[in-house]
């Protein structure tokens, strides 16, 4: 593989580059709502020759990083649903765990091949978003019992629109079904929970991309932090490698959330179907067991 | 559609009914323009209640702080050493109390670094326990327990976690 240790680039050209790669996925994943981990983590294996269990520590502080970054804009200006967020975290956590425990208890770390199964998942979604794409929700969708009672809906204003659009969460349940999925496959991998909650919360339960994103950006903070807890405290953070991620993810999170209020809906759905491209192709990957 | 039904759904259309919070809901007809408003914008668009602005005051006093750190820290470790490829540590580095407390009363760069980590990590924490307290003092009984369970869950898988 091609590694930047074996090149003569000395260490400041080595963190610049760890800099402007978590720049890069952090602004991506502030933007989007999927944190960058599916970025991060295989950019720092493949790319600066990082041992996997530190390269996940080091991501996980890096999307921790995006979302703290940009959710207090995101929750301050309704992009980020804060009843949304707390009704699907318990089922990412959850999945999580199951998810982690499968992998480590039950296959012995040897259960890469289950994430294979979750490929087509994330293909199905790239399909839907690709196909609506030109219309963000459906306007006239009544809201399902749970929604309902829980009043899961808000109002945000939409500053490239300029109007205050308003939204009805719908299939709450099926959304929390694929929330938990996202975290199955987060704990499996150590990776990829807001590559589902964005497709859950927008093509699923009818939340505008805008929200769906800022909304995902709040949970993946959660979820992340119950990840790097563990992380953290087992001595698998590399303090030399991670600040400057974590710094550079920190720093791309302010831009991607910039870029959140120029860009519009067409452009964030087109954009995240190329990321789950990517992610069904970083999962094939780890499936096959070369990440 | 029901009297009632169609009441709600009328209730819940509008935006001056009580959707988003305790409070009137006023949509501003213009919204500010930013440069006039000076140094700290009024954002004429963010949402009104107190949930969104502690959440959000949380996580941005985490940014600052573990941001400010990590500077800190990183211009430490360029001072301290890590001038070559060859000691740039690949390592994990295992955290112990004494020796976390004692790097950061001499200034050492892991330490910062460490305590900045520490920040990223706790903020979102944080900020479940503030809504859980605000939830649970809005008597809002489903929210204030899947915000409880969060924490449980966390604090078991972290349990559970380092345990293996």
């Amino acid at each position: 593989m091609f590694d930047f240790l074996n090149l003569s680039i000395g260490l400041p050209g080595y963190v610049a580059l760890l800099v402007l790669v978590a720049f890069a996925a952090g602004t991506m994943g502030a933007l989007l709502g999927f944190g960058g981990g599916i970025l991060m983590v295989p950019a720092l294996i493949l790319l600066f020759g990082v041992e996997p269990h530190l390269a996940v520590a080091a991501s996980l502080l890096s999307v921790l990083a995006t979302s703290v970054g940009s959710a207090s804009t995101y929750v301050a200006t309704g992009l980020a649903d804060l009843r949304l967020g707390m009704f699907l975290e318990p089922a990412t956590v959850v999945g999580g765990l199951a998810g982690a425990f499968v992998s480590v208890v039950l296959l012995a770390n040897h259960g890469q091949a289950l994430v294979l199964a979750f490929v087509p998942v994330v293909l199905v979604a790239a399909v839907i978003m690709y196909r609506t794409r030109q219309r963000d929700t459906q306007p006239d969708a009544a809201p399902d019992r749970w929604s309902d009672r829980l009043r899961l809906r808000g109002t945000y204003y939409d500053e490239r629109r300029r109007e205050w659009v308003e939204y009805r969460v719908t299939r709450a349940g099926a959304g929390l079904a694929l929330a938990g999925a996202g975290g199955v496959v987060s704990g499996l991998l150590g990776i990829g929970g807001g590559i589902f909650n964005v497709p859950a919360m927008n093509s699923l339960m009818n939340v505008p991309i805008r929200v769906a994103g800022g909304t995902s950006n709040f949970i993946i903070g959660i979820t992340a932090s119950a990840g790097a807890l563990i992380y953290y405290f087992g001595g698998d953070v590399a303090v030399a490698l991670t600040a400057p991620v974590a710094l550079g993810a920190l720093a791309g999170s302010s831009v991607g959330g910039q870029l959140h209020r120029i860009a519009s809906a067409v452009h964030l759905k087109g954009l995240f179907v190329g990321v789950l491209f990517l992610a069904a192709g970083v999962l094939l990957l780890r499936g096959v067991g070369v990440l | 559609m029901t009297k009632r039904e169609e009441r709600a759904r009328e209730e819940s259309l509008d935006p001056l009914s009580d959707a988003i919070g305790p409070e009137v809901f006023e949509p501003p007809l213009v919204v500010a323009d930013r440069r006039v408003e000076g140094r700290k914008p009024a954002p004429a668009w963010t949402v009104p209640g107190l949930l969104p602005r502690v959440v959000s005051r949380t996580l941005w006093t985490g940014m600052l702080v573990a941001g400010g750190l990590l500077v800190v820290g990183l211009a430490l470790l360029a001072v301290q050493g890590a001038n070559s490829l060859a000691n740039f540590s690949f390592q994990g580095t295992s955290f112990g109390l004494s020796s976390f407390a004692n790097g950061l009363l001499h200034g050492s760069a892991n330490s910062v670094l460490l305590l900045g980590f520490l920040v990223l990590i706790l903020t979102p924490l944080i900020q479940v326990a503030a809504s859980a307290v605000l939830f649970l003092n809005d008597r809002d009984r489903p929210f204030a327990a899947l915000t409880l369970a969060v924490l449980v869950v966390v604090a078991v898988s972290f349990a559970v976690g380092l345990h293996a």
